[in-house]
């Protein structure tokens, strides 16, 4: 969910799609197993550290890659994040070789119960990480200067531009907010998930299929999205094989795309 | 110059008939082949696909499922996958243009197309074979188009290659290309000028989605072996994207000066490279497209025939 808000940001603020947002979630997953393999640190206190890098790295990329295509053509903006996703791959291919790395935390699979419903700990502690910043993100954008000036430049970044926003500046940050988010949540899944250099592409289309299934730009829509995807992934996974499940997901959001093309929460473009 | 390098090719298994050699050049003109029947829907109008290993996936396993289980002659199985991806290019393209799909929408509407096959192939696990996919049996049949040597593929590949150039060529400067210039450039314009966008949008997905199915079929007959992952998965999706991009989706030549390049390159470094530095050529092929997006948006072509040049 974290992968797809921040994806969301990026589309809105810029109207760029980040076709590579599942590879920094990737590196989101190897920056936290590394803090762990070399020192120990838990995934979960490594967040701080993954965030900072991944958001350093999303505003170097935005002032040298992403903000020369800003205003080209559709095709230019696909060849760069291909372009991206094949360089992300391949550098964490060569830094972290292909092996599947996972981090094994006893402690965080522990059952915790309520009633007679067992949850593991870990799993309680990432959705609560994800609330919290789904919220946290929420009132950035709605309460804050930042989140007003980021809102006016996707808004209207000309008229952004004459009451003196800084649109570069603003989209260089929510571009850095973004892959920060996707790093967030490669993080935070790390102890339940493996870890290899091809996870980012399987994230990545689940981040898009759900943005675009609630609606791009729209940020409930990433949380409705989410929701309807997981339901249908899970309902079915559990009755059929997880193949079909995801067949089915697939077809589920094919299928509501082409009847409401804007996405369930979209606007709708011209 | 492109009559001098066909020529050349065609002479080419005289010079020499090393089976590695022949390899690269084959799948060099299959990619060139599956770029330029991707550029008529995307390139030339701009419904940029990064799904259209999909109707290569259905052309490959309706050739080779036929053949696995019936024993059919490949030929039947390259007319049904044909009618298939027909079929699925309808059903898909009607409501999603009629509806509007546009830009990024329609891309990821291709994506999840790719992506619902694969796991729908890998899900049929008795039929399909699942992710192991299929090995065909090889029986030394020409009847069957299966040959020792790799001449005859050579051959085939060549001739479905030039036809496609020739194809490309017509579609250029046809009435029915300027439509999809037209299209490409600003479609409300277009339809403002009695192009009826429908119409033309439907026709170019389902001429490419059939050329693209022939070129699964080469596929399969070719390595005899297909997997979910190999012919449908995002890989080729995005090679064949990208390649075309590289090359310049909106020359008739382009996709295939792409695949040219951009085929023996990768097989080269990955040669030299390979084993110790495994990675590193679609790194550099990553740097190479990320070069190509910021100075060069056009691709080759619109650097090397600038009278050619369309792109805006």
């Amino acid at each position: 969910m974290t992968i797809s808000i921040g994806l969301n940001l990026i589309y809105g603020v810029m109207k760029i799609v980040n076709y590579a947002q599942g590879e920094f979630f990737m590196i989101g997953m190897y920056v936290a197993y590394w803090l762990f393999y070399l020192f120990g640190i838990n995934p979960f206190l490594s967040i701080p550290i993954a965030v900072t890098v991944l958001f350093l790295l999303g505003t170097t990329l935005f002032n040298y890659i992403c903000y020369p295509i800003l205003r080209k053509p559709y095709e230019t903006q696909i060849m760069t994040f291909v372009g991206l996703i094949y360089i992300l791959q391949n550098l964490a291919l060569i830094l972290w070789t292909a092996d599947y790395k996972t981090v094994n935390i006893p402690e965080l699979s522990y059952p915790m119960v309520i009633g007679n419903i067992y949850i593991p700990q870990g799993r309680l502690i990432i959705l609560t990480i994800a609330i919290l910043v789904s919220i946290f993100i929420y009132i950035l954008l709605t309460r804050s200067n930042i989140g007003l000036f980021i809102r006016a430049s996707s808004q209207n970044p000309q008229g952004a531009e004459i009451v003196g926003v800084n649109t570069k500046k603003v989209r260089a940050l929510s571009m850095g907010i973004g892959i920060a988010l996707a790093g967030l949540g490669g993080c935070i899944v790390l102890p339940i998930y493996y870890c290899y250099p091809y996870v980012g592409i399987r994230m990545g289309i689940m981040a898009f299929i759900i943005i675009t299934l609630g609606g791009l730009g729209s940020f409930y829509g990433a949380i409705i999205g989410s929701l309807v995807i997981g339901l249908v992934e899970s309902v079915v996974g559990s009755i059929y094989s997880s193949e079909f499940a995801i067949t089915i997901a697939l077809l589920v959001y094919v299928i509501i795309l082409i009847l409401r093309p804007q996405g369930l929460l979209g606007t709708k473009a011209r | 110059m492109i009559l001098t390098i066909i020529l050349f090719l065609a002479v080419f298994p005289l010079i020499t008939q090393q089976p590695y050699v022949l390899h690269v050049l084959i799948i060099s003109m299959l990619l060139a082949y599956l770029c330029t029947a991707w550029s008529f829907v995307s390139g030339y109008s701009r419904q940029v696909s990064l799904g259209h290993s999909s109707f290569v996936g259905l052309g490959a396993y309706a050739t080779a499922l036929l053949y696995y289980h019936f024993d059919l002659n490949p030929l039947i199985g390259l007319l049904t996958g044909i009618a298939l991806v027909s079929a699925v290019s309808i059903v898909i393209s009607v409501p999603s243009f009629r509806f509007g799909l546009r830009g990024p929408y329609y891309t990821f509407s291709t994506l999840a197309l790719a992506e619902f096959f694969t796991y729908l192939f890998i899900g049929f696990r008795d039929f399909t074979g699942g992710e192991l996919g299929l090995a065909l049996p090889f029986k030394n049949d020409p009847f069957y188009l299966q040959f020792q040597s790799k001449i005859p593929y050579f051959y085939i590949i060549l001739f479905l290659w030039i036809m496609i150039l020739i194809v490309a060529k017509k579609i250029q400067n046809s009435r029915f290309g300027y439509y999809l210039f037209a299209i490409r450039n600003d479609e409300a314009a277009a339809e403002a000028c009695g192009i009826d966008v429908f119409r033309i949008k439907i026709l170019a997905s389902l001429l490419s989605a059939i050329l693209t199915s022939i070129g699964g079929f080469f596929y399969a007959i070719y390595y005899m072996y297909v997997t979910p992952e190999s012919v449908f998965g995002l890989a080729l999706s995005f090679q064949i994207a990208t390649t075309s991009l590289i090359g310049g989706a909106t020359s008739w030549i382009g996709p295939s000066l792409g695949a040219m390049v951009a085929v023996p390159f990768l097989e080269i470094t990955r040669v030299t490279l390979g084993g110790k530095f495994i990675g590193f050529p679609l790194l550099f092929y990553g740097i190479v497209l990320l070069i190509f997006g910021r100075y060069v948006p056009g691709g080759i072509s619109s650097k090397a025939f600038k009278d050619k040049e369309r792109v805006r």
